[in-house]
C-alpha cells in the first residue's frame, strides 16, 4: 500500500502492572495530518497506550516510531516531534499563562524571540492573549483546559496527542475546544484523540480504533464501524424499576442483538428499532416496568461500542 | 544542563512566591537559634532566690556562715536571707513557697540540712552547693586546729610521712599539760585568717570560646535545611498528583533533569538558609563560627548528605503528606540524637557515641573544631568524610525507590 507516510506507528503495544495487563499487543498506525480517535471506557487502556505513545512508560512489549524515529532509542528525537495534552490540566497554578508556556517552550528548546513569538501565536489561537499575564488559578476550568492544550503546541509538533481534553468542561468552552482541535488538523497536524465521548470522536475524527479491556477490538471509518451493525438501531428506555427483568425479557424480541439495564436505563441493539416499539412496551407492561420514555437512535459508535462489548460506552465509563 | 537549570529556575520562581520557603529556611532557624542562644547565654535577667535560716548551733562559727557567707559580695546579690526561730516554721515556708530554699544549722555545727522546694531546683542546686562548700572550710579549719593541738601535745615525732603514728610517740616525753594553754578559737580565727586565697579563673584551652549561639546557630541551620531540601521529593509527589510530571516527561529533555532541577533548586535555598543563619548569629550574636572555607566545606557536606537523607525517607513515600511525616520525625530524630538541641559533650558517654553516628552529630562536631580550637578543614576532614559517607549509604539506599518513581 503506498500513500503518505505514517507519524505514528504503535506495532504490539503490550504493558503490565503486577498480574494486570493494562495493554495487550495493541497496534495502529497514524498518518500525516490525519485526526484518530480512540474511543473505550475509563480503564479501557487508553491512557496506558497514550503514556507509552508519548514516551511517559516503557512498554513491556512492542514498539512506538514517531516519524519513523524509535520512542524506545531516541526518546528525545521522538518526544520533540510530539505536544501531548494530559487529561489533568498540567499548569502550574501560580504562575501565570505566558510564565507557563514560557517553561514549557524552554523545555523544547525555544528561546528568545523564538520563543515569545510562539507563545503570542498559541495564546492567539486559544484566544487568551489578553488574559496571559494573569495567573492560572484565577482562570475558569475552560480556559485552563484552552492553555493546557496551548502548552502542547509551542514547538509545532507533527503529532498532538489529546488525552480527554474536555474532561469536566462546560459545553460552551467543550464548543470551542473541538473548534480549535478541528483548525490544528485543518492545517495538517495529525491529532490521536481519545475520549469516552462518542459524539466527539464521531465529530472530530477520520478513522476511529474502540479500546476495550487493552485491546484494539474495532477499527475504521464511522462508516466502516457502523456497517457491523447490520444497520442496528439503538433503543433507549427510560424506566422505573424492573430494569433488568426488562431487558431480560426484551432481549427475547426477535430482532434484539443485545440488552443492557442501568439505573433507570435499558439499551438495546436492534435491528427496525421502531417496529419492535409495541412489542417492547408491551413486555414491559407484563414484567411491571413503568416505561418513561423511549428512544429510537439511528446506528452510531455507541451501539457499535454495544454490539462489540455487550456493554455500553457511557455504562462502561 | 540546561533542561536542569530551566527546571530549578522555575521550582525556584515558586518557592520563593510561596512564603513558606522563607519561614522555614530562614525566619524559624533564626528565631529558634536566637532563643536558645539567648536562654542559654546568661544574658538574661539575674537569677534571685529567698533562702530561710535556722541556726540551732548558736555558735561563732554558725553565725558566720551568715555574716560571712551569705552576706559575701557574691551571694548576696543571689540570696535574700529570712532567719526562722525553727526548723519546722522554715519547712512550712518552703511548702508554702513564701521562700525558694532553707538552711538549718544543726547543734554543733553537726549537719546542715538544706531544705529545697522541687519547683525551684536551681535556687535547692545553689544553696546545696554553698552549704557543702561551707561545711568543707569548717571541717578543714577543725582538721587544722586538731592537727596543731596534737603536735603540741605529742610531740612533732608523732607525725609520720603518712600522718599520725602512733608506734613512734615516746609516751616519756607526752606532756599533757602542754596543751593547756591553748585557745582554740583564737586558733581557728588564726588558721582562716592564714587560709591562702584561691582565686579561680577560666580560660579557653582552645582558641576561643565557645558561645551558645556558635553551636546552636549551626545546629538549628542544619535542622531546619532537611526541611528546606525536603521540598524538591515532596514537589515531585506534587507534579505527580497534579499531572505536571507527565508533561515534563513528555518533553525532549533527560530524564534525570526533572528530579536534578528540583534537586538544585533545593540546594540552592538549602545553602541560602544555612548562609543566612550564619550572619544572623555573626551579625545579633557575634558567633564565631570559624574558618569560612572550612566552616562552607562542612555547610555543604551537611547539605548533601540532608538532601540524600530527606530523598531517602521521600523515596518510598506514595503521598506529599507521607513524605512531610517521614521527613520531619527523620529530621527530628537526627537532630536529638546527633546534638542540635544539647551540646554532645554534656550527653551521656554513650549517647555521645550515637551522636557520632549521625551527619548531624560529625557536623556539628566539625564545628566545635572549627569554632573552639580554630581548626581549618584539615582539621574536621575526618567530619568530612564521615558525612559524605552517611550521604552515599543513603543516596544508595533510596535508588530503588527512586527507580519506582521512575517507571511509574
Amino acid at each position: 500500500m503506498s500513500g503518505p507516510a505514517p507519524v505514528l506507528e504503535a506495532r504490539d503495544l503490550t504493558r503490565r502492572y503486577g498480574s494486570f495487563t493494562a495493554v495487550d499487543g495493541l497496534s495502529f498506525q497514524v498518518e500525516a495530518g490525519e485526526p484518530y480517535g480512540l474511543l473505550g471506557p475509563n480503564g479501557a487502556g487508553k491512557s496506558t497506550t497514550l503514556s507509552m505513545v508519548c514516551g511517559l512508560q516503557a512498554p513491556d512489549a512492542g514498539e512506538v516510531l514517531v516519524d519513523g524515529v524509535s520512542m524506545t532509542e531516541r526518546p528525545s528525537e521522538a518526544k520533540a516531534r510530539v505536544g501531548f495534552v494530559p487529561q489533568e490540566i498540567a499548569l502550574y497554578h501560580d504562575l501565570s499563562a505566558r510564565e507557563n508556556l514560557a517553561f514549557f517552550g524552554r523545555l523544547h528548546g525555544l528561546r528568545g524571540g523564538n520563543l515569545t513569538r510562539r507563545i503570542a501565536e498559541v495564546l492567539e489561537l486559544v484566544r487568551l492573549s489578553d488574559r496571559a499575564d494573569h495567573r492560572i488559578e484565577t482562570f475558569s476550568g475552560g480556559m485552563q483546559r484552552r492553555v493546557n492544550i496551548a502548552a502542547a503546541l509551542l514547538h509545532e509538533p507533527a503529532l498532538l496527542i489529546l488525552d480527554e481534553p474536555t474532561v469536566g468542561v462546560d459545553p460552551q468552552s467543550r464548543t470551542a475546544i473541538l473548534d480549535g482541535i478541528a483548525d490544528l488538523n485543518d492545517a495538517g497536524m495529525a491529532i490521536v484523540y481519545t475520549s469516552h465521548y462518542m459524539e466527539e470522536v464521531e465529530r472530530l475524527c477520520r478513522r476511529i480504533g474502540i479500546v476495550d479491556g487493552g485491546r484494539l477490538i474495532a477499527e475504521g471509518t464511522r462508516h466502516e464501524l457502523i456497517e457491523r451493525l447490520d444497520r442496528a438501531d439503538r433503543v433507549e428506555l427510560d424506566v422505573r424499576d424492573h430494569e433488568e427483568r426488562l431487558a431480560t425479557a426484551a432481549a427475547e424480541l426477535d430482532g434484539v442483538t443485545h440488552a443492557t439495564h442501568g439505573p433507570g436505563t435499558v439499551s438495546l441493539v436492534a435491528r427496525a428499532g421502531r417496529r419492535l416499539l409495541p412489542a417492547l412496551l408491551e413486555r414491559a407492561a407484563r414484567v411491571g416496568a413503568e416505561v418513561a420514555s423511549v428512544q429510537v437512535i439511528e446506528p452510531d459508535l455507541e451501539a457499535v461500542f454495544l454490539h462489540l462489548t455487550g456493554r455500553a460506552l457511557r455504562d462502561a465509563a | 544542563m540546561r533542561a536542569t537549570v530551566t527546571i530549578a529556575a522555575r521550582e525556584l520562581r515558586s518557592r520563593l512566591r510561596d512564603r513558606s520557603a522563607w519561614i522555614v529556611g530562614l525566619a524559624a532557624p533564626v528565631a529558634l537559634a536566637s532563643i536558645i542562644a539567648i536562654a542559654f547565654s546568661g544574658d538574661g535577667p539575674a537569677f534571685r532566690a529567698t533562702a530561710g535560716l535556722v541556726d540551732l548551733d548558736g555558735g561563732e562559727v554558725a553565725s558566720r556562715f551568715a555574716s560571712d557567707v551569705l552576706a559575701s559580695d557574691e551571694l548576696a546579690e543571689i540570696f535574700t536571707v529570712e532567719p526562722f526561730a525553727d526548723e519546722a516554721a522554715a519547712r512550712a515556708a518552703v511548702a508554702d513557697r513564701t521562700i525558694d530554699v532553707a538552711f538549718v544549722l544543726h547543734p554543733e555545727l553537726e549537719r546542715i540540712t538544706v531544705v529545697r522546694d522541687a519547683r525551684a531546683p536551681l535556687a535547692g542546686t545553689v544553696a546545696t552547693s554553698v552549704a557543702e562548700a561551707f561545711a568543707a572550710e569548717v571541717d578543714a579549719v577543725a582538721r587544722t586546729v586538731a592537727a596543731v593541738a596534737t603536735v603540741r601535745v605529742l610531740g612533732s615525732d608523732a607525725f609520720g610521712p603518712d600522718g599520725l603514728d602512733l608506734a613512734a610517740i615516746d609516751p616519756t616525753t607526752v606532756e599533757p599539760a602542754r596543751g593547756a594553754d591553748l585557745e582554740f578559737g583564737a586558733l581557728a580565727e588564726r588558721v582562716v585568717d592564714a587560709a591562702v586565697p584561691a582565686t579561680v579563673t577560666h580560660e579557653s584551652a582552645g582558641a576561643h570560646d565557645l558561645t551558645p549561639a556558635a553551636y546552636f546557630g549551626p545546629g538549628m541551620a542544619m535542622l531546619f535545611v532537611f526541611f528546606t531540601l525536603a521540598a524538591a521529593p515532596r514537589s515531585l509527589l506534587a507534579e505527580a498528583r497534579n499531572g505536571t510530571l507527565a508533561r515534563l516527561r513528555a518533553a525532549p529533555i533527560p530524564a534525570v533533569a526533572i528530579p536534578a532541577g528540583k534537586s538544585l533548586a533545593a540546594a540552592v535555598l538549602g545553602f541560602a538558609s544555612l548562609l543566612a543563619v550564619w550572619g544572623a548569629t555573626a551579625l545579633l550574636f557575634g558567633a564565631r563560627w570559624g574558618d569560612p572555607v572550612a566552616v562552607v566545606a562542612v555547610l555543604l557536606a551537611f547539605l548533601v548528605a540532608a538532601a540524600a537523607i530527606a530523598t531517602l525517607a521521600s523515596a518510598y513515600a506514595r503521598t506529599e503528606a507521607q513524605a512531610d511525616g517521614i521527613v520531619s520525625v527523620v529530621a527530628f530524630v537526627l537532630a536529638m540524637i546527633g546534638g542540635n538541641f544539647l551540646l554532645v559533650s554534656d550527653m551521656p558517654p554513650g549517647l555521645q557515641a550515637v551522636a557520632l553516628a549521625t551527619p548531624n552529630g560529625q557536623a556539628l562536631q566539625a564545628f566545635l573544631v572549627l569554632t573552639a580550637d580554630g581548626g581549618g578543614v584539615r582539621e574536621v576532614a575526618g567530619n568530612l568524610v564521615a558525612i559524605l559517607a552517611f550521604a552515599l549509604v543513603a543516596f544508595l539506599a533510596s535508588v530503588p525507590g527512586l527507580r519506582r518513581w521512575v517507571a511509574s
